[in-house]
């Protein structure tokens, strides 16, 4: 069955509407008309919900038809795949669309409609706060080609050739943890003195038992609850700037790809957990100074959790293709941050170990030379 | 009073020349290249070894010399051996021809202490690393108490060398293991560059730790414990074996050489 879908349409020329990064508006790219994000939202409102009553109508007055084509053949079961799909109709071309349960806004392949899906986010689905694109699509291609400069390494043929073969604007699910870390750490300090005394050279040693405790308050430490996006990749853009949180609109998606969580809170505990008490860890190793040599002995960290909010993030995910692969790139919707590891050309590694390695072992071998007389 | 003041200064001022003239002139003739006052050598030991320091001098236009003493500290050089070397071979006025090229193996038998100095054309046969070499021709006859050997081989060496100094061909070390050296730390400083470059090119990991997300305030430290537990000491004795002396560190005269025990 479809699902109900929401697409925002320029209430002037019911073009599509599309978030516009770095603001708080709704641009028709048709007519040029700019709406406030609570306009829409109130307009578009009162529409989703008669929009519910004419397909839940529809649900229960079928129309008939007196002699069927025979279909009885055909699976209406997607089998054990059906469960992990959702189909939804596109609002501006009607095309039937099929994507996966997790999928929570999108665009119409057909005719490039973006559209959400707002069942994805109702109820405890609802994400608690987002923070908006900062980041267009341009800029985020020009984030990427800054991210190659001073890159020694990087094949030409990848400057010269390298295509973006998919550029995708994404809301990624993140948990937000807050909490605190609190417990002890014990290290052995050693002070080390040298000095000489006659003929004798004594290196004298003092040996200490360091002890610190203390605790440290985490908020909103972010972990990806998406099982589509690289962890790794997620990690590697932090850190987004709160400050412009938002509470959750939908008004936020057009004309972004968002998905739903797909890791539970349960799931990520374990890397937020390790996150915080790592932080703990180091925090109080940095307040053990004065000493030549530091060992931590042990470590009793324990953590109060406290609340998790749910979150969407702007990505920026970037496909490129060189030489027939495809290299992900992940950008920072919002602070334009790129992740992603660039191909590297053995020929210019090869180079610049050759320029260093034979000068300036020329010039060792004439520095041998001239000491040896 | 003021006289005899004058008298008792006047006697401790010839004591103490007659004790440095000892020392600097003491026994040196002018075909005397071998001076024992420790009496480690027999009659004949002496004079064939002062016929070869002889034969080799006047050969090689170089002096070369050694000097036997019980107790180096006794003739008021203070308690460096290589002073007091140098001292012995400008005082007096060692070496061959107006340059006075030369060299002196002194031993001083009371804390078994050696030195050697080398002068003008000297340094050119013997520089650090030929003196290094040098020393080890005898130093092992001398730990066995083997005068006369010690000395033989130190004759016999210093004229090889002084051979090939002559032929314009002086023993040097090879470069070849310090530019083996040279060339290691050379191509580890490339691999560290080059490594630096290459993980730019590489940035995705995983986060371990959430520095960023610390509320204001930071860490509250709570508690604070530097406990002393013990000193531990170590005791390493320095080896004198390589001290030298250089031309810029001596003044009036000059020259190179090292100083140790056997």
């Amino acid at each position: 069955m479809a699902v109900q879908t929401t697409n925002y349409q320029c209430p002037a020329c019911t073009a599509p509407l599309q978030y516009a990064a770095g603001t708080d508006k709704l641009e028709c790219q048709f007519c040029g008309s700019s709406f406030d994000l609570e306009t829409v939202e109130q307009y578009y409102s009162e529409k989703e919900k008669q929009a519910a009553e004419a397909m839940e109508e529809a649900r229960q007055n079928p129309i008939s038809e007196e002699d069927p084509w025979d279909s009885s053949q055909i699976e209406e079961s997607w089998g054990p795949d059906g469960a992990a799909m959702r189909t939804y109709t596109c609002p501006s071309c009607t095309a039937e669309l099929i994507c996966d349960e997790t999928t929570a806004a999108s665009s119409c392949p057909y005719c490039g409609n973006p559209t959400v899906i707002p069942g994805q986010f109702s109820g405890a689905l609802k994400p608690d706060y987002v923070i908006p694109f900062q980041l267009d699509k341009k800029s985020a291609i020009a984030a990427l080609k800054n991210h190659y400069k001073g890159k020694l390494f990087l094949p030409q043929t990848f400057l010269d050739t390298n295509t973006i073969e998919k550029i995708q604007g994404v809301y990624v699910p993140f948990w937000l943890y807050d909490g605190e870390a609190y417990g002890n750490m014990v290290f052995t300090g050693k002070r080390i003195r040298t000095y000489r005394r006659g003929d004798d050279e004594i290196t004298e040693t003092d040996h200490y038992l360091v002890e610190r405790s203390g605790s440290l308050s985490f908020e909103k430490v972010p972990v990806d609850a998406s099982t589509k996006m690289p962890d790794e990749y997620m990690d590697s853009i932090e850190p987004f700037n709160y400050q412009q949180l938002q509470p959750f609109s939908t008004a936020y998606l057009p004309g972004f790809l968002a998905d739903k969580f797909d890791v539970s809170i349960e799931q990520c505990n374990h890397h937020a957990d390790e996150r915080c008490v790592q932080s703990l860890q180091n925090a109080l190793r940095n307040t053990v100074i004065g000493y030549d040599i530091v060992e931590p002995r042990s470590s009793n960290i324990k953590l109060r959790r406290g609340k998790v909010h749910y979150a969407m993030l702007p990505v920026w995910l970037l496909n490129v293709k060189w030489n027939d692969k495809i290299h992900l790139f992940a950008i920072n919707g919002q602070t334009g941050r790129v992740a992603g590891n660039l191909p590297v050309s053995m020929g210019k590694v090869a180079a610049m170990f050759a320029s260093l390695a034979i000068p300036l072992s020329a010039l060792g071998y004439l520095l041998a030379q001239i000491i040896a007389g | 009073m003021k006289r005899q003041l004058l008298k008792i200064t006047l006697i401790l001022l010839l004591i103490l020349s007659l004790t440095f003239s000892v020392f600097a002139t003491g026994e040196w003739r002018n075909d005397a290249h071998i001076l024992d006052r420790a009496n480690l050598l027999t009659q004949e030991e002496n004079e064939a070894l002062n016929t070869l320091a002889s034969q080799i001098s006047n050969e090689y236009s170089c002096g070369i010399y050694i000097m036997t003493v019980p107790d180096f500290t006794a003739y008021g050089f203070g308690y460096d051996i290589f002073e007091a070397a140098w001292r012995t071979y400008h005082d007096n006025e060692l070496g061959y021809g107006p340059g006075r090229d030369g060299m002196i193996l002194m031993l001083s038998m009371a804390d078994r202490d050696y030195a050697m100095f080398f002068y003008g054309q000297a340094e050119y046969a013997f520089n650090d690393y030929g003196q290094e070499q040098l020393e080890t021709v005898f130093l092992d006859n001398f730990r066995n108490d083997d005068w006369f050997g010690g000395f033989l081989d130190y004759l016999e060496t210093s004229e090889e060398y002084l051979s090939l100094a002559a032929q314009g061909d002086p023993v040097r070390e090879s470069p070849m293991e310090m530019a083996g050296i040279f060339i290691f730390i050379a191509v580890i400083i490339s691999a560290v560059v080059t490594g630096i470059f290459w993980a730019q090119m590489r940035n995705v990991h995983s986060k371990r730790e959430a520095s960023h997300y610390i509320t204001d305030g930071g860490l509250k430290l709570k508690g604070r414990t530097d406990l002393f537990l013990r000193r531990s000491r170590v005791v390493r004795k320095i080896p004198k074996q390589t001290s030298s002396g250089s031309s810029g560190s001596r003044s009036g005269g000059g020259g190179s050489g090292r100083s140790g025990k056997f």
